[in-house]
C-alpha cells in the first residue's frame, strides 16, 4: 500500500460527461504504465487529476503514504506540492525563455553551482549541448520533447505524467522519437504514467496498460497480457485484436483512427 | 510656454501611470482567471469612465472626497488636509479616470496567455504568484506596455476631471490642458500655440518611441 499510487475518482465535466478514474500502480520501481483508449474516453482527465490539475467531485488519490485528494476531507494538494514531472501534448516549452532557462526553471532557489550542475546534466543526458541558446520555437518537435523531459525530471519528481507525448509531431518523425523516448524511459528510473491512443506506443513503451473507453477504466494489467486477454468486446476493438469472447476479430478499421487532440 | 503646467501634468501622469501598474495588473490577472460568475460587475464598473461624461465623473468624485464625506473626512483626520482642490485628489480622481485605459489592455493581454504554461510552471513548482511574475507578465508584455503607454497619455491629455475636482490652481492643480484652454480664454493665443505645439510633439514622440520599441525588441512570442 505505502508504495503505490492508488486513485479513484469521479470528475464530471460542465457538459455533462463523467469520468471515472481507477489506478494502482507501483511507485517504489520504475514500470511505464500505459492509460490507452480512443479519443475523449476521459484519459487525459485521468492525468490531469492526478497531477492536480483537475479538481475530481469525489474519490481519494494517494501516492505512498500522502494523500493527495479525498474528497470527504476535502483534502486537495495543488499541483506544487505533489512533486510531479507533467509532459504536456505541445510540450507547452516557456517561449520567452531560452532552453537551458525552461530546463532551470524549476530550479529557482537552488544554490548557482549546484544549478547549473543539474542542468548540465539534463543538457548532456537528453543531448542538448548545442542548443541550449536557442528558444523553443527555434528547435524541432523532437528536440522539443527532449527539452520537455529534462525539464520535468531536473528536479527528480516521484512521478512523471506524458500527456500524448508523440501527437505533436508528424508521421516520419514519430517513430524516430518513439524509439528515442523509449530508450530515455528505460533510463530514467522514475514511475510513469503515458497518455496515448496509439497501439504501437502502446506496446512499445508500455510495462502496464490500462485501457479505458466512455469515461471508464475496462481493463488493467501487463501490456502483453491486455492485449491477449482483452475482457469485452470494446477492449478488443479499441486495441485492434481478436475478442475472445466473441470469437471474431475486431477490425482495425471498425473504429476510425482517433485524431490527435483529446480534451 | 507654461513649463509649471508642462511638469505638473508629467508629475500626475508619472504618479497614475505607477498606481494603475501597481493596481491594474493584479485585478487584470483576477478578472481574466477568475470563473466568479459576478465578474461582469467588475467589468462594467472599470469600463465606466469610457463612457461617462468626465464631468460625471469628476462630480462624484468631488462629493466621495469633499469634507463632509467619510473619506473626505478620514483623509483629513489622517493627513491634515482636504483632498478636493489638492494634487492628491487630481491623483486619485485621475487614476479612476485612466483605470480602463490600463486594465482593458491588461486583460486582453492576460486572456491570450496559453493556460498551459501557467499550468507547467505549476507542475514545476512555482506558486500563482511567482507563475504571475515568471510566466504571465513576460508573455503579456505588449498588453502590459499598451495599458501603460494608453493610461499614460490619457492622464496627459484630460481635462473635464481635472476641472471639475482640482479646478485651476496654478503649481497644484493646473495641468497643461487647463492651462492652454486658460490662455485662450485670456486671448493669449501665443502662449496656447507654444504649449500645445510642446505637447503634441512630446505626444507623438514618447507613441513614436513606443511603436518603435515594440516592433523592434517586444513581439508577441511564437508558442509553437
Amino acid at each position: 500500500m505505502a508504495h503505490t499510487l492508488t486513485a479513484g475518482f469521479t470528475k464530471t465535466h460542465p457538459g455533462g460527461a463523467s469520468i471515472q478514474g481507477e489506478l494502482g500502480l507501483p511507485i517504489d520501481t520504475h514500470s511505464v504504465t500505459i492509460l490507452f483508449g480512443p479519443s475523449g474516453c476521459g484519459k487525459t482527465t485521468v492525468l490531469r487529476s492526478i497531477a492536480g490539475l483537475e479538481r475530481p467531485e469525489s474519490g481519494l488519490i494517494r501516492c505512498g503514504d500522502d494523500v493527495w485528494f479525498d474528497a470527504e476531507n476535502r483534502i486537495c494538494l495543488s499541483p506544487q506540492r505533489r512533486n510531479i514531472g507533467f509532459v504536456f501534448q505541445d510540450y507547452a516549452l516557456f517561449p520567452h525563455l531560452t532552453i537551458r532557462q525552461n530546463i532551470g526553471y524549476a530550479l529557482r532557489g537552488t544554490p548557482a553551482g549546484e544549478k547549473a550542475r543539474r542542468i548540465e546534466e539534463m543538457i548532456e543526458r537528453f543531448e542538448l549541448t548545442e542548443l541550449d541558446r536557442r528558444h523553443p520555437w527555434q528547435i524541432s518537435g523532437g528536440q522539443k520533447q527532449r527539452v520537455a523531459l529534462a525539464r520535468a525530471l531536473v528536479r527528480s519528481p516521484r512521478l512523471l505524467l506524458l500527456d500524448e507525448p508523440l501527437s505533436a509531431l508528424d508521421t516520419t518523425l514519430r517513430e524516430e522519437v518513439r524509439d528515442e523516448l523509449r530508450g530515455h524511459l528505460r533510463k530514467i528510473g522514475i514511475p510513469t504514467i503515458l497518455v496515448t491512443h496509439d497501439r504501437e506506443e502502446t506496446r512499445l513503451l508500455g510495462d502496464q496498460l490500462v485501457v479505458m473507453d466512455k469515461g471508464r477504466v475496462q481493463q488493467s494489467g501487463p501490456v502483453e497480457h491486455v492485449f491477449k486477454n482483452p475482457v469485452n468486446h470494446a477492449v478488443a476493438r479499441s486495441l485492434g485484436v481478436q475478442d475472445k469472447n466473441a470469437g471474431g476479430r475486431a477490425s482495425d478499421d471498425a473504429r476510425p483512427k482517433p485524431p490527435n487532440h483529446t480534451p | 510656454m507654461d513649463w509649471q503646467a508642462i511638469g505638473l501634468s508629467l508629475r500626475l501622469s508619472f504618479c497614475t501611470t505607477l498606481i494603475l501598474v501597481l493596481l491594474g495588473l493584479p485585478l487584470a490577472w483576477w478578472l481574466a482567471q477568475t470563473r466568479w460568475r459576478g465578474r461582469f460587475l467588475i467589468e462594467a464598473v472599470v469600463a465606466l469612465p469610457i463612457v461617462l461624461p468626465p464631468t460625471v465623473l469628476g462630480f462624484y468624485v468631488l462629493m466621495a472626497i469633499s469634507p463632509r464625506s467619510p473619506l473626505g473626512m478620514f483623509y483629513e483626520s489622517w493627513f491634515g488636509q482636504r483632498l478636493p482642490f489638492s494634487f492628491q485628489g487630481l491623483l486619485l480622481a485621475s487614476v479612476l479616470y485612466s483605470l480602463p485605459f490600463a486594465v482593458q489592455p491588461f486583460i486582453s493581454a492576460f486572456t491570450t496567455i496559453d493556460r498551459r504554461f501557467l499550468e507547467a510552471s505549476w507542475c514545476l513548482g512555482e506558486s500563482r504568484t511567482r507563475t504571475f511574475f515568471r510566466v504571465a507578465i513576460p508573455l503579456a508584455w505588449p498588453g502590459v506596455l499598451s495599458g501603460i503607454v494608453l493610461s499614460f497619455a490619457h492622464t496627459m491629455g484630460e481635462f473635464g476631471v481635472v476641472l471639475m475636482v482640482g479646478g485651476n490652481l496654478e503649481g497644484v492643480t493646473r495641468t497643461v490642458s487647463i492651462s492652454i484652454y486658460d490662455h485662450v480664454q485670456a486671448l493669449d493665443y501665443h502662449t496656447a500655440g507654444q504649449t500645445s505645439l510642446m505637447m503634441l510633439a512630446f505626444s507623438f514622440a514618447v507613441l513614436a518611441v513606443t511603436y518603435s520599441l515594440q516592433r523592434r525588441f517586444v513581439h508577441a512570442w511564437p508558442t509553437r
